[in-house]
């Protein structure tokens, strides 16, 4: 009886918290450009969790079923006792001056490369070290990305950062919650990645919004981003295991078009197809290219070659949401339901800039956009902070970092920047210079601490970690603050370069993360990843050492060795033995013969 | 080691040594003699190579360029419009740019209020690494770019199209190809806001007016300070040319006659370019990014007939996708190498012991004159008087290195230089002292030619060539023909040889040039010059006035 209440009281919470989610964000940007975003929650079954322990076999497998919570994924987050863990995979450069925020205020977007974070239970840092470890190389084969690489040497322990990381989840008694951060910029992010990431969908890729989702598409954006969350969340005695993924992307919808229409291949534009300037010359051989059309039509199946097939589960009817924010005066949105037999279209109305679409139904859903001018679309958020990083210097045995960051608002930004560097990069704290830059003037900043109000440093130790800067900025109202300092490239171990050494290194992105006037998070982005060039041998060199080495060895231990077994003799004595030599004597011979024909004849 | 010691025994007995001594002054010359003829040995066939691809990676021309068609249309309209422009002034004309750009959705930012750039960011890319396109409003004729401006505009408004990019793409629009290029350059590095990674290539494109068409084109390359860029890069550009059979040029020979005059002919131009670079007023644009680890050239479109302007678009186009393969920097090939034609080079290793030869002709004149005229011991015994004359020399020059670029009237006081280290009337009190001083100027050349032959072999080359005559000075000096001596030091006189140098090559403006071409471009010739050939110069000079003719003729009598 018991049971079965008990699995009524299951059924019910199950149906009230909605286990999985799923919702499509399209939002066209300016100049023909589209912002979309794929976004699933998964919940677990509530269990009982507990701090597992290697040495007590008995509380192995907790649990084996979590409903719609990936099955592969729950062993390996308990196993290593990771309450929070945040997967980033991004690739490209977001161009905040035309599309403006990042999707989702910048929680779910990571820097150029991959990035991980993890919150571990344990009760000291070698434990919580061990399990990181444990953790980045199973998600290394998981993944099909380079976590295995993840070391000492690149991990991280954030402080400010950990402030609202925390999730409800209390620690065992004697255990604490360690904060692990690394980040691997050179990956390249890929198909690879996306397989595994529809496999943690109940839907796997075959219905609902996630079937849009074609490696070939995603990946032909001008700047994407996956991320992957897990989060523990923690009610009375049972918590639960909370997955949250996103896709973010930016598609360029004229290229998208072109080829739709014309294939990959950039061939060029028939001449009847030219968009020319009719104001100036404009024959048959001559044309000043217009900009790209304002009156375009697209719909989902132009980008993603695909439609959406069908509502994720029969039974389950508003769990599927396609939501577009979009400007009504100049665009037209149809919603299209196809079947085999018919298709049924249906004009979108909107008086507020946004609506939602739930997906019902098993059928093809496809939205088409049309406008006359497509330049006309919702105001772009501004952020509120631009930044940009790059490496200044030429030489190989010193360089420079300088960041500038624009506050473009009327109101102060306070933000802490978060950069961690490469160990190779032996920085000069002392060298730190600030410059400031308004409508009056550029002024260099004698006094840091008006500008930098807290400051956290952990210097790098070669080969077993980072070095690590957290900064706590404030920059007054339309201003931008450059920082600048030096640094000391290292020479590496011959074996500590990577098989593509003239390539350079990649240094991770610096994070910024803007806190509001409660002094929490509110926004957050990366700068760009930089490429440092280090003194890089010729690696054929070591050959040429080591056989100049051996002459230069055989030579001296020749020397050496004839004056320890010759016997040293005046030039004198040399010639009287010279003269009694086989050898002399054999020529005295040879002498006297050749003497002898001579005098006969 | 048996071997060595009956070598030295042989030496020993038949006296070699003090033959070798008397015989140092010719053998000196010999060695001077034999360094010409090593590079005038080098277009010979079998002493050079044929150029070749080293890094995989580049697959030049191995894309087709699409760069066609009704390109072509597109770039007409756009040179139309430039042509309207001419006689704009550069705020207007850059305004104007920055519209057309903005139409094709790229964002634009200035250097200096003054040079217009604008950065392609590569669709998914990681914002790291960049390639520079760069078109002077004028070109090295100071002839209207309109060619190449159109070009450039079509051709980013192409690259716009396609998702392959791997580099972000950087489009300069500087005013001229000169001092405004090198401040952007510099700026990029140190103080822009706006930056798109290390640059990995630059092409630096000259179409001037010719319209259509065009005959072949002319490559430039030279870098300031002997610095070239990596020889792939240019083969690569090469390569593709040939691919669509446009001829090119370099040191003004084309590539459809070659033989050993031509290639002999390149060589030495080559030579003498290369150390001129940065000194004369053609400025090719390319000069600007050396000391940046960044590889540029220069193309620039000759004639009226023949290949048509998308063509050269398809140069860069594809160059640029080569380079866009890379995964690494460019460091297969050669740095250091002297072009003999497009398609014949020679490396550093295969002209490197002309160089040699001609400092171990310095150093053997500089053994002569001690061997064959004084005691060793006594340059110990007057250590501090050879020390204090050299230290007073170097310190007077380096202030006036220092000093005179900024100065409002350096060529009144460069000439006037020359003529003032002439005036003193003093003698030394013994004629030891001059030789002893020759000796160690002469070594000080040869270790000034050595130092340099590696970074900059075109200077040093050119160096121990025009002041190879100050060899004879102790053999004259010898022979008492004191006003021979005096004669040869006035000509080599490094102003002197300047002077008459930048006549007859019809760059007169290099003997202005070497005092600010430091400040302007960071070109260091004038720090070679005034610190190490003209001091060495001083001292020799300093030894000929010292040198007591009348008192050594009465003491032989």
């Amino acid at each position: 009886m018991i049971q079965i209440i008990w699995f009524i009281l299951l059924c019910i919470q199950l149906i009230i918290a909605k286990p999985f989610d799923e919702k499509l964000h399209l939002r066209p940007l300016p100049r023909n450009k589209l912002l979309s975003s794929f976004e699933f929650i998964i919940e677990s079954l509530p269990f009982n969790l507990q701090y597992y322990n290697e040495s007590i076999s008995t509380n192995s497998q907790q649990i084996n079923h979590y409903t719609y919570f990936p099955n592969t994924l729950g062993p390996i987050i308990e196993n290593t006792n990771t309450r929070q863990l945040q997967l980033r995979f991004t690739q490209g450069w977001w161009d905040s001056k035309s599309w403006g925020k990042l999707p989702f205020n910048g929680k779910f977007s990571g820097g150029t490369g991959v990035e991980v974070v993890a919150i571990i239970e344990a009760p000291n840092v070698e434990i919580a070290q061990n399990n990181w470890s444990k953790l980045t190389k199973i998600l290394s084969g998981f993944f099909c990305a380079s976590f295995n690489f993840i070391d000492d040497d690149i991990t991280t322990y954030p402080r400010y950062l950990t402030k609202e990381n925390h999730t409800n989840y209390l620690p065992e008694k004697g255990n604490k919650l360690y904060l692990l951060r690394a980040a691997l910029p050179s990956e390249p992010v890929c198909t690879e990645n996306l397989t595994p990431f529809l496999k943690l969908l109940p839907t796997k890729g075959k219905a609902g919004i996630s079937s849009l989702l074609d490696g070939h598409k995603v990946f032909d954006s001008l700047w994407h981003g996956m991320s992957i969350d897990i989060t523990t969340e923690c009610n009375n005695d049972t918590c639960q295991l909370k997955l949250h993924q996103t896709i973010n992307q930016i598609v360029d919808i004229m290229r998208s078009i072109r080829k739709k229409e014309e294939g990959g291949i950039p061939k060029p534009t028939k001449g009847e197809k030219l968009r020319c300037d009719t104001n100036k010359t404009f024959n048959v051989w001559q044309c000043f290219p217009l900009g790209d059309p304002t009156e375009i039509e697209w719909s989902l199946e132009t980008i993603y070659g695909r439609k959406i097939k069908g509502s994720p589960f029969e039974d389950d009817s508003e769990i599927s949401k396609v939501s577009i924010d979009y400007e009504p005066s100049s665009w037209n949105v149809q919603m299209f339901r196809e079947t085999d037999t018919s298709t049924i279209s249906n004009t979108i109305s909107n008086e507020h800039y946004h609506v939602d679409e739930y997906l019902t139904e098993q059928v093809d859903y496809n939205f088409k956009f049309s406008t006359d001018n497509s330049l006309n679309t919702l105001p772009i958020d501004t952020p509120p902070l631009y930044a940009s990083r790059s490496l200044t210097g030429y030489s190989l045995d010193q360089g420079g970092l300088r960041v500038t960051f624009t506050n473009p608002l009327n109101t102060p930004v306070e933000f802490i920047y978060f950069e961690s560097v490469p160990w190779f990069m032996r920085l000069y704290f002392h060298t730190l210079k600030l410059e400031t830059k308004n409508e009056t003037g550029k002024f260099i900043i004698e006094n840091h601490s008006d500008y930098i109000k807290d400051r956290y440093y952990r210097p790098a130790v070669d080969r077993s970690r980072p070095s690590h800067m957290e900064l706590y900025i404030e920059i007054p109202p339309n201003s931008s603050l450059s920082m600048s300092y030096e640094f000391d490239k290292s020479l590496l171990l011959y074996r500590e370069y990577p098989p593509d050494a003239n390539h350079g290194f990649d240094v991770e992105p610096a994070i910024i993360t803007i806190l509001d006037s409660n002094k929490s998070r509110c926004y957050e982005f990366r700068t760009t990843s930089l490429l440092l060039t280090l003194p890089t041998p010729d690696f054929s060199m070591p050959y040429n050492v080591i056989i100049l080495t051996c002459t230069v060895l055989s030579l001296a231990f020749g020397t050496l060795f004839n004056l320890l077994t010759k016997k040293t003799v005046t030039d004198e004595e040399y010639e009287i033995e010279a003269q009694n030599t086989k050898f002399a004597k054999l020529k005295n011979k040879i002498k006297l013969i050749m003497q002898n024909i001579k005098s006969r004849k | 080691m048996a071997l060595a010691e009956t070598v030295y025994r042989k030496i020993n007995k038949l006296g070699i040594i003090p033959k070798l001594i008397h015989l140092l002054p010719k053998l000196s010359f010999i060695f001077a003699a034999l360094s010409v003829a090593w590079l005038c040995y080098l277009p010979l066939d079998g002493n050079y190579r044929n150029v070749y691809i080293s890094e995989n990676a580049l697959m030049p021309a191995q894309v087709t360029s699409y760069f066609r068609e009704s390109e072509w249309n597109v770039v007409r309209g756009y040179r139309e419009e430039f042509g309207k422009l001419e006689n704009l002034s550069l705020n207007e004309r850059n305004s104007m740019v920055e519209s057309w750009l903005k139409d094709l959705n790229l964002q634009v930012s200035y250097h200096n209020n003054q040079t217009l750039y604008s950065i392609m960011h590569a669709p998914r890319g990681e914002n790291t690494e960049a390639m520079a396109l760069v078109v002077p409003w004028f070109n090295s004729d100071k002839e209207y770019n309109e060619g190449a401006l159109s070009l450039a505009l079509a051709l980013i408004r192409y690259f716009n199209k396609m998702s392959i990019w791997s580099k972000n793409i950087i489009l300069i629009f500087p005013e001229n190809s000169g001092k405004v290029l090198r401040s952007w350059v510099e700026a990029y590095h140190t103080t822009l806001d706006e930056t798109a990674g290390s640059i990995e290539a630059a092409i630096i494109m000259e179409y001037g007016k010719q319209g259509d068409y065009f005959n072949y084109y002319q490559m430039f390359y030279e870098g300031l300070n002997g610095q070239l860029p990596n020889l792939d890069l240019l083969n690569t550009a090469n390569l593709i040319s040939s691919h669509e059979g446009i001829s090119k040029s370099i040191q003004g020979y084309k590539d459809n006659l070659m033989n050993f005059n031509t290639r002999l002919n390149t060589l030495f131009k080559g030579i003498l370019k290369l150390s001129l670079t940065g000194l004369t007023n053609d400025l090719y644009g390319c000069e600007a990014f050396s000391g940046w680890q960044i590889q540029a050239f220069t193309i620039k479109a000759v004639g009226s007939a023949g290949h048509d302007v998308t063509q050269f678009g398809r140069i860069v186009d594809s160059t640029f996708r080569s380079v866009n393969n890379l995964l690494e920097k460019f460091h297969q090939s050669f740095f250091f190498y002297l072009m003999l034609s497009p398609k014949n080079f020679v490396s550093i290793g295969t002209y490197l012991p002309s160089a040699v030869l001609l400092a171990v002709s310095f150093a053997l004149s500089s053994l002569s004159s001690i061997l064959n005229n004084i005691k060793v011991e006594m340059i110990f015994d007057n250590l501090t008087f050879f020390l204090n004359i050299i230290a007073f020399v170097e310190i007077g020059c380096l202030i006036i290195a220092f000093t005179l670029p900024n100065t409002q009237f350096f060529e009144i006081g460069m000439s006037l230089l020359g003529v003032i280290s002439l005036l003193p009337n003093f003698e030394f009190k013994n004629n030891q002292f001059s030789f002893a001083l020759i000796s160690i100027s002469l070594f000080f050349i040869s270790l000034l030619i050595t130092a340099l032959l590696i970074v900059h072999f075109s200077l040093a080359f050119i160096i121990g060539l025009l002041g190879f005559p100050l060899t004879f000075i102790p053999t004259l000096l010898k022979q008492r023909k004191v006003k021979i001596a005096k004669l040869i030091s006035i000509i080599s006189n490094p102003f002197f040889i300047i002077y008459i140098g930048s006549r007859y090559l019809e760059h007169p403006e290099i003997y202005s040039k070497l005092l600010t071409s430091w400040n302007d471009l960071q070109c260091w010739t004038w720090f070679i010059v005034m610190l190490g050939w003209f001091p060495s110069w001083i001292l020799i000079t300093i030894s000929i006035i010292g040198y007591k003719e009348v008192d050594e003729i009465k003491k032989d009598i």
